[in-house]
């Protein structure tokens, strides 16, 4: 009986998920999003995958004892995953639940049973059990394979109602039409899609290992490469494809996908100044919307007829870089003496005190209230051109803006990487790792601190400036905590210190929400399970920041935080 | 006291530091002539910490004054400030950068003989390139200094105990002081170890020309190269001289001598627990070299006798 615990708990807490994804509605909603067209909804995959999981975590955990104690576990796992989902039917057939939860009707039950009954729900979740933990005893590389087939399945799938409209810009050439339709269906991937994706991945995943080992050298020397100033043509070749890719990306992939895109260098941007504040300087900054709200309201301000000043962008932008940096500089004055906790609390009443200025009736006549600003003219506009094998283009203005987007993005990166390896890059590093000791070295604390505020600061200013000819208008009420605290966690998930986890982190918060649009209800809940894992597995972030190197580059330093982690 | 003409490189007159009723320094003058090594020596909880962070600046004295070279009064500058006028120091409990590369920590002792601007820097001007090469060139000549060489891309954390404190040292180099103040260098290093850090610290007074001052509890580190010792007991200067003066002294041998610790290098004492700091990387290691057979207390001296 002790023996079967530890699997059961797992089981039990896989079907207390399960529990709280049908309450909050969360089984309803992935109903309607087909993963495998015809065949496989987002909640099928949701209700195998959950006791898949706590089976191969429970047969991983009573591997040591064999292989047959560990299936034993997983089957045991499985039984447990069934057996709160049907307490919950049970119960809800009983009672009437529905006055609480509101999902928690016929349908969800029917849902859960699989439309048939306890027998379909204990025989789903125990064969789920049983494959998962079978998964978890496969040698490495093919466990880690199929899982990676898996999730390129699902995320194909998941995102097949997105990839269908770029798709359509191509009907004019015959193989990438005619391959897109065949994978992708209506809804979802086509089963033939499913076949060739699944093994596509799953061979290259087995067989990529040694790429990936080479991959992963080449992250460990990039800045030794980058320090000693190596150009090779392969490198020149490379930056070139890739702005090139850059500069027709918005004619690629067509005008809702590049709002996701423009939504996510704005939100790269400011990542990267509060980077500098949080992640080199390691100043918590809690009211760093407050630098994006100024510098979207002063572009308003300057450009829109509001105040009759309609001045052009050129010069708006510079004024409201300006007065980022200067409430910067204001801010940071004052919470310089305060460290951590403190620091964050200051820096959390600035951002809220930014907002309700900006909403408050005294500076209406300036600031607009709570009507905000309108009319707000777009910072860049492109004429109608001809394209190669798209024709005549007009782009929209989501494709515009990309432009002062990416430029001011690719500005950012250059200079977020020249100052980390600096002399005031260290300078802050020193700071964030022991403040003394920084002073002991002749490390001016206040000067120090003040720079990373006020360059963290227009970064923010930037892409406010940017944010409000994008969208048109200010409004107090898009200036919230909720900003700070998306860009914090941006950080922290891409890896804190860390310039291309800013890019990773902006991709998987900002886009994958948008682009999952079933998803974005539970964005906060998502958001919250996702740190809650990333702290317990890998606190360092998905892309560490790693540490400059200035030796002869034939000794690879070791670094023994990212071997531990994967 | 010597009377020359030439000021000495560090004096110190009536200092004077108080913790709420507690007096950690009670008028003290100390006076470490120019191009000297000198070693301060008393129990734990003398004040011995306390005077380095009155010198440079991390506390600031009540009374007194601290003089650099005679002119420069130390007490209500900065740390900073001290630092770029010529004071480096190490830390009792080694505080490296522990999760910064060994070239890193050292580049950062740099940061103040090193002047890019902000503008400078993001345009990557002819000056600012010069200067990193300056800073990366400087850097791996100090690591060599102090041995380290090749090592430069490691973690300061997966260093060794002995490199770590060696790269400490390195670290206060960097910033090309005058005066160097070590706290404990020897602490936890078996003899061996002890021998080649008694060795490296003559070397650098002779090839730089600094000042060196010493805390350091090893008899045996103090009484071979110090050419002055100052002995702190509860905050007050008891006894001061060359080493053979000192180890003659009645007072001394009561209250330092007598305690049965001469031999070690205990661990860290109370007098600098504001200056712990949790986690540090090699604490097991520490102990490890510290615990030899004569550090056990002689029975006979009980707190009695």
């Amino acid at each position: 009986m002790t023996r079967l615990w530890p699997g059961a708990r797992i089981g039990l807490a896989a079907g207390a998920i399960t529990v709280l994804a049908s309450l909050i509605g969360m089984v309803e909603q992935f109903a309607k999003l087909h993963i495998v067209a015809d065949a496989l909804t987002m909640t099928d995959i949701l209700l195998v995958a959950l006791p898949a999981i706590a089976g191969a975590l429970a047969s991983r955990r009573a591997s040591p004892g064999g292989r047959g104690e560990a299936i034993s576990a997983a089957l045991v796992a499985g039984v447990a995953s069934a057996v709160p989902p049907a307490l919950l039917v049970l119960v809800g057939r009983s009672w009437p639940l529905q006055a609480m939860f509101v999902n928690a009707g016929a349908d969800l039950y029917d849902t859960l049973l699989w439309g048939r009954g306890y027998l379909a729900l204990f025989g789903v979740d125990i064969a789920a059990g049983a494959a998962g933990g079978a998964v978890a005893l496969l040698p490495g590389a093919v466990r880690r394979a199929l899982v990676h087939a898996a999730v390129a399945v699902i995320a194909l799938g998941a995102m097949a109602g997105l990839i269908r409209p770029i798709l359509s810009l191509y009907r004019g050439i015959d193989v990438i039409w005619n391959t897109g339709t065949a994978v992708l269906g209506g809804d979802g991937i086509t089963q033939l899609g499913t076949a060739v994706v699944f093994a596509f991945v799953f061979v290259v995943s087995l067989t990529g290992q040694p790429a990936r080992d080479r991959f992963d050298q080449w992250l460990t020397s990039r800045s030794a490469a980058a320090q000693s100033g190596t150009r090779t043509f392969g490198r020149g070749a490379g930056v070139f494809v890739t702005v090139a890719g850059l500069l027709v990306l918005p004619f690629l992939i067509g005008s809702y996908p590049i709002e996701i895109v423009d939504k996510v260098g704005l939100f790269i941007l400011m990542g990267l100044g509060l980077n500098i504040v949080v992640g080199f300087a390691g100043l918590l900054d809690l009211g760093y919307v407050a630098f994006y709200a100024i510098g979207a309201y002063t572009v308003g301000v300057l450009t829109a007829p509001f105040l009759g000043l309609e001045l052009p962008f050129v010069v708006a932008l510079p004024v409201a870089i300006l007065a980022a940096i200067v409430a910067g500089v204001i801010l940071g004055i004052p919470v310089l003496k305060t460290h951590g906790d403190y620091l964050a609390i200051i820096t959390l009443g600035f951002g809220e005190i930014i907002r309700i200025l900006a909403q408050s009736d005294v500076l209406k006549s300036w600031l607009g209230g709570a009507q905000g600003i309108t009319r707000i003219p777009p910072s860049f506009t492109l004429g109608a051109f001809s394209l190669p094998v798209f024709g005549r283009v007009d782009p929209a203005p989501p494709q515009e803006v990309y432009y002062p987007i990416l430029l001011f993005c690719l500005i950012a990166v250059y200079i977020t990487w020249r100052l980390r390896y600096s002399r005031l890059g260290r300078a802050w590093l020193a700071v964030r790792e022991d403040e003394e000791v920084a002073a002991g070295l002749g490390i001016n604390l206040v000067g120090t601190k003040l720079l990373a505020f006020a360059t963290g600061a227009s970064l923010a200013g930037m892409s406010g400036a940017l944010v409000a000819t994008k969208v048109g208008s200010v409004f107090p009420a898009s200036f919230g905590l909720i900003i700070s605290i998306n860009v914090l966690v941006l950080i922290i998930l891409g890896g804190v210190g860390s310039i291309p986890g800013v890019f990773v982190g902006a991709l998987v918060l900002v886009a994958l929400p948008e682009l999952l649009r079933e998803f974005s209800d539970f964005r906060l809940l998502l958001y919250g399970a996702v740190l809650v894992v990333m702290m317990l597995t890998r606190p360092q972030g998905l892309w560490p920041a790693s540490s400059a190197s200035h030796e002869e580059a034939d000794e690879p330093p070791p670094e023994p935080g990212a071997g531990a982690a994967t | 006291m010597t009377g020359e003409s030439a000021p000495p490189a560090l004096r110190i007159e009536g200092v004077t530091k108080r913790f709420g009723g507690l007096t950690a320094i009670a008028r003290l003058d100390m006076v470490l002539p120019e191009r000297s090594i000198s070693s301060v020596i008393g129990p734990n909880g003398a004040g011995k910490t306390t005077l380095f962070n009155c010198i440079t600046g991390f506390y600031t004295p009540e009374e007194g004054r601290i003089l650099l070279r005679g002119t420069e009064n130390l007490v209500r500058l900065r740390p900073d400030d001290i630092s770029r006028l010529g004071v480096a120091r190490t830390y009792q409990n080694i505080r490296l950068f522990p999760d910064l590369t060994a070239i890193e920590n050292i580049m950062i002792g740099l940061h103040a003989r090193l002047s890019a601007s902000l503008p400078a820097i993001v345009l990557n001007t002819r000056a600012t390139r010069r200067e990193e090469e300056f800073a990366i060139s400087e850097s791996r000549r100090l690591l060599d200094l102090v041995g380290l060489a090749g090592k430069g891309d490691l973690l300061a954390r997966n260093l060794p105990y002995g490199d770590q404190r060696r790269l400490e040292i390195g670290r206060a180099l960097a910033t090309e002081p005058s005066l160097l103040l070590l706290d404990e260098p020897t602490c936890g290093m078996n003899p061996h170890e002890t021998s080649e850090m008694i060795d490296f610290i003559r070397r650098l007074r002779a090839d730089l020309g600094i000042t060196i001052c010493l805390i350091e509890h090893d008899m045996r580190v103090v009484m071979s190269i110090s050419e002055q010792i100052t002995v702190m007991d509860f905050g007050q200067k008891i006894a001061e001289g060359t080493p053979e003066e000192v180890r003659s002294r009645p007072e001394v041998i009561e209250a330092y001598l007598g305690s049965g610790s001469v031999e070690a290098c205990l661990v860290p004492p109370a007098d600098t627990a504001a200056s712990n700091r949790p986690g540090a990387p090699d604490d097991t290691l520490a102990s490890d070299d510290t615990v030899t057979p004569d550090d056990t207390p002689p029975p006979s001296l009980s707190p009695g006798a």
